[in-house]
């Protein structure tokens, strides 16, 4: 039998598309904006989480190769990743994801909601004999 | 005597009339400036230029002229903006036809710029699952 070999699969979604991932997915989070200022290097942030209250939850989070940042007058435009392993996340829909430079929190957060859906292990619940029958 | 910055001194032959540039700029910026050198004797002679910022010695473009009588000779320098404050201090020379004698200076202070960091238009682009 022939076997077929697949990797490096990757699932897209694009912001307000949601995203069904297995729980231990790495979810890699892509950033852009634009910058100008002096030189400098900023770190990425990511996490996944629900929004309580206005809160945002964080229950798996993690940072993102630093960016460098060249010092310019004018504006220019920078991207980034952060890699979140979703080990943590239990398995359920609709959680959240955010984003920001850690050292800017303030004019960078942003959030998306009801993007993440997490499916577990293969799982079974009331399996039964509903009858006996002689034939 | 110590001149105050940007003040005025006029040397026997020569003058210098103005020195035009940045008042501030980048660290690791060109500076450019133009030192302007009038010629005050009744006769043309060789007039020359030198300046210092930041304890080093800057040669300018040209770097002498024969000057009419009355006319005005521009000098060119540029230098790499320093993590400071600096200033810019210029001196005119003649030719005596035997050495260059120091006749006139000016200074100007450029301060040294900083910029604010600015974000805008941050975004989440797509989120990929691995």
């Amino acid at each position: 039998m022939q076997e077929v070999a697949v990797r490096n699969i990757e699932i897209e979604a694009l912001p307000g598309q949601k995203l069904q991932i297995m729980r231990g997915d790495t979810v890699r989070v892509h950033v852009a904006f634009e910058y100008r200022g002096p030189t400098m290097s900023v770190t990425p942030y990511a996490s996944i989480g629900q929004i309580r209250l206005g809160v945002f939850d964080e229950i798996a989070s993690n940072v993102g190769p630093a960016i460098s940042l060249s010092q310019s007058q004018d504006w220019r435009a920078y991207t980034g990743y952060v890699d979140i392993d979703s080990s943590p996340v239990s398995p359920g829909t609709n959680y959240d994801l955010m984003a920001k430079l850690k050292e800017y929190p303030g004019e960078t957060e942003v959030r998306l909601t009801d993007v993440i859906d997490v499916l577990g292990a293969a799982e079974f619940r009331n399996f039964e004999i509903t009858e006996y029958v002689a034939r | 005597m110590e001149k105050e910055l940007g003040a005025v001194a006029v040397g026997a032959y020569t003058e210098i009339v103005a020195i035009y540039g940045p008042s501030e700029a980048l660290a690791g910026e060109t500076v450019s400036l133009r030192v302007d050198i009038k010629n005050l004797h009744t006769g043309a002679i060789y007039i020359a230029s030198l300046a210092r910022v930041d304890g080093l010695d800057l040669t300018p473009t040209p770097e002498y002229a024969t000057v009419d009588p009355g006319a005005t000779q521009s000098f060119s320098y540029s230098f790499t903006m320093p993590q400071t404050d600096v200033i810019f201090e210029a001196w005119s020379y003649y030719w005596t036809g035997t050495e260059w004698y120091q006749d006139d200076s000016r200074r100007v202070s450029i301060r040294l710029k900083t910029l604010a960091a600015e974000f805008r238009g941050f975004e989440v682009t797509e989120y990929v699952a691995r």
